[in-house]
């Protein structure tokens, strides 16, 4: 599988007209730290599509991931006056995402499958094509519905998101051994999920 | 005792019951020497692949539905709008004036300004206050009337010389402080980042940090 993503920062140029759509992350976080809302709409803007996926990934459920997300989004521009300069925002902002939802997890009842794995909705289009990315959607998120909650994050962080084993325990405050383990179990628990499909 | 073995972690154990590395085999997608036929092993290859599809058929999905995803940024701005953090407001005008601008409202001015300039983006910038005791903190979310020192971060792009660009970012700085109708005693520049642009018509920019 190959990752599509990654937590660099993205491209440190401005476009002709001014704007911010392309400062980097660390003066964009830098200025909205200052009380700059203008600067953490763009980082917003960046980086709330991949934060929706990624919750909706490891929730399992779509509205409570936007619950999620916004709710992690406000939490970061409240706490971005401490923001230290020399951090990376999205690995920061990927440990906020992360821990929200696996707190939101913990608070459901111990175990509870996830609530329907439907959920992870495929984008409107053309009906035939819905369909297909529909059933993919349902079989994967059947499939990661058969992780623990801390397996799917790592899972889904690394292979869905792309990031290092590092960078993962850096966003999940675990060693890398750890991590290694976890995305281990849940590629073989994974494997065995879609068996039937083969 | 051989404290110089600890026991095998179950999950450093990444071997099929066959003993094939499993990440290997997702690494190449298929079986190692002499596992050609082996079932374990053809098996696993099979669920790797049918998990490979799904993870690349989701991604695809991704990326077609990042712009429905556009309207939760109104939403989110629309709350953080709600808490927005105006700073303390700082003197504008005469010391007998009761004139005032928020610390938001100043530096964003300044920071704009700066962006214009050709080469040069703007980072954090503060607002602070200069007495004849040093610096003051400011009380009851005001900065005493008087003379201000302005410190502004600024990232350029590599190839200019350091020095002109940032006497250019001063001059601006001060143009600007002077509009806003600020007594300006102090400015400092401090370049954080080199940026590094890459050729026309690629986005790979690689960044360098220098002070």
């Amino acid at each position: 599988m190959t990752p599509v993503s990654g937590l660099t920062d993205a491209p440190g140029t401005r476009d002709s007209g001014g704007g911010l759509a392309e400062v980097d992350d660390r003066l964009l976080a830098a200025r909205a730290a200052d009380g700059d809302d203008e600067a953490f709409e763009h980082l917003v803007h960046r980086y709330a599509p991949r934060m929706l996926t990624l919750a909706t990934r490891i929730l399992g459920d779509r509205t409570e991931a936007e619950d999620a997300v916004q709710e992690a989004f406000v939490a970061a521009w409240r706490a971005l006056p401490g923001f230290r300069a020399d951090s990376q925002f999205p690995t920061w902002l990927y440990r906020i995402v992360t821990n929200k939802c696996l707190n939101l997890l913990r608070a459901r009842r111990p175990n509870a499958p996830l609530e329907d794995a439907g959920e992870l909705r495929a984008p409107a289009g053309d009906p035939a094509d819905a369909a297909e990315a529909t059933e993919t959607l349902r079989t994967l998120g059947q499939a990661l519905d058969s992780l623990t909650d801390e397996q799917r994050a790592c899972w889904v962080l690394r292979e869905m998101d792309g990031l290092s084993y590092e960078e993962i325990g850096r966003i999940l405050g675990i060693g890398e051994p750890s991590v290694r383990g976890r995305i281990h179990r849940a590629r073989k628990a994974l494997m065995e999920a879609v068996r039937p499909c083969t | 005792m051989h404290l110089n073995h600890p026991l095998p972690d179950p999950a450093a154990d990444h071997s099929l019951p066959c003993g094939a590395d499993l990440d290997e085999l997702q690494a190449f997608g298929a079986p190692p020497p002499a596992h050609e036929r082996c079932p374990h092993c053809l098996d696993a290859v099979d669920a790797l692949h049918t998990l490979e599809n799904l993870v690349r058929g989701a991604l695809e999905q991704d990326e077609r539905a990042q712009t429905s995803a556009l309207w939760l940024t109104d939403r989110i701005m629309r709350t953080v709008r709600t808490e927005l953090r105006p700073g303390p407001l700082l003197p504008m005008g005469e010391p007998d004036e009761d004139l005032w601008i928020t610390h938001a409202a100043a530096t964003r001015a300044l920071r704009r300004a700066v962006d214009t300039l050709p080469g040069i983006t703007a980072g954090s910038c503060r607002v602070t206050a200069v007495t004849a005791d040093g610096e003051r903190r400011p009380r009851g979310g005001r900065l005493p009337r008087g003379p201000v020192r302005i410190r502004l971060e600024i990232a350029i792009s590599l190839g200019q010389v350091v020095a002109e660009v940032a006497a250019a970012a001063r001059v601006v700085v001060a143009d600007t402080a002077a509009d806003c109708g600020m007594d300006v005693r102090e400015i400092d520049i401090a370049v954080i980042d080199l940026i590094v642009t890459a050729p026309a018509g690629t986005r790979e920019d690689k960044r360098s940090d220098g002070h």
